[in-house]
């Protein structure tokens, strides 16, 4: 008897409804394009998020597709960003994505570099 | 054009509004060397200007400035701190850009003699947008990638 062919997949970040609404925001343009989420070896604690514009999404890419937007993670930082959620923060002053990661050892006081655990 | 976006990142040096009184300092035994009048300097791009008036709208305070702070901590032994205030203390530096205004800058005397000398930026990236104080001649390399936290010039 064939088993059932459905594989439990579970997303690899959870995006929050402020986070989709500025993704959708930036992906609004004429020419279609594609936001990648990566990380840099940047910063004291040695690893930094980095967003860019992309056209076609590289072969190994992870696609996150939530609330009508569609994000790619680099396949290189898919190891350290996997169960993330990603949210936007806006105050007075200044305005960024974050990033709340479960795989976080160690954070630098900046809140933008960290390290995943070995 | 592009010309007019290359425009948009000049800085510019502030106009100096106010400037704390060696009397105040004296009282409040403050330990700093007061920066003679003539080498102050903090420049301020022609974008964290145009930020800078948009708080303040936003706030509908002509009053509303950011405040650069540095303080003891982070990785490299010092680090910027920048918030909103509303309020000029009597040990504050008051600075404006040449003709953007409102655009307050508002620094301590101790914070400026680490400070003097910078830029001060306003950087929009996809990941988000941020005041940033660049060219500090008083930091050492580049500090953390961070670009908040820096080590002091011996």
């Amino acid at each position: 008897k064939p088993r059932p062919q459905l594989k439990a997949t579970k997303a690899a970040i959870t995006v929050t409804p402020e986070a989709v609404l500025r993704l959708k925001a930036l992906l609004t343009s004429p020419t279609p394009q594609l936001i990648r989420i990566g990380v840099r070896n940047k910063g004291c604690a040695g690893l930094s998020y980095h967003l860019d514009y992309v056209e076609n999404p590289g072969k190994f890419d992870e696609v996150v597709e939530q609330d009508g937007v569609k994000v790619l993670i680099d396949s290189k930082a898919l190891f350290s960003i996997i169960g993330s959620e990603m949210d936007w923060k806006e105050d007075s002053l200044s305005s960024k994505f974050v990033f709340k990661n479960p795989n976080i050892k160690d954070a630098c006081g900046c809140g933008e570099s960290f390290t995943v655990g070995s | 054009s592009t010309s007019a976006l290359a425009s948009h990142h000049t800085a510019h040096p502030t106009v100096v509004v106010f400037t704390p009184s060696p009397q105040h300092i004296e009282q409040e035994e403050l330990d700093v060397d007061l920066i003679p009048p003539q080498d102050i300097k903090i420049e301020l791009t022609d974008r964290a200007a145009e930020q800078l008036r948009l708080i303040s709208a936003k706030e509908n305070n002509p009053n509303a400035a950011l405040r650069v702070a540095v303080e003891s901590g982070g990785c490299h032994g010092y680090q910027y701190k920048m918030e909103l205030a509303t309020h000029r203390q009597p040990d504050d530096y008051h600075f404006s850009h040449p003709t953007v205004t409102p655009s307050n800058i508002l620094v301590d005397a101790v914070s400026l003699s680490l400070l003097n000398g910078s830029t001060i930026d306003f950087v929009t990236e996809l990941i988000g947008s941020s005041f940033r104080v660049l060219e500090n001649p008083q930091a050492k390399g580049s500090g953390c990638g961070c670009g908040i936290s820096w080590e002091l010039k011996l």
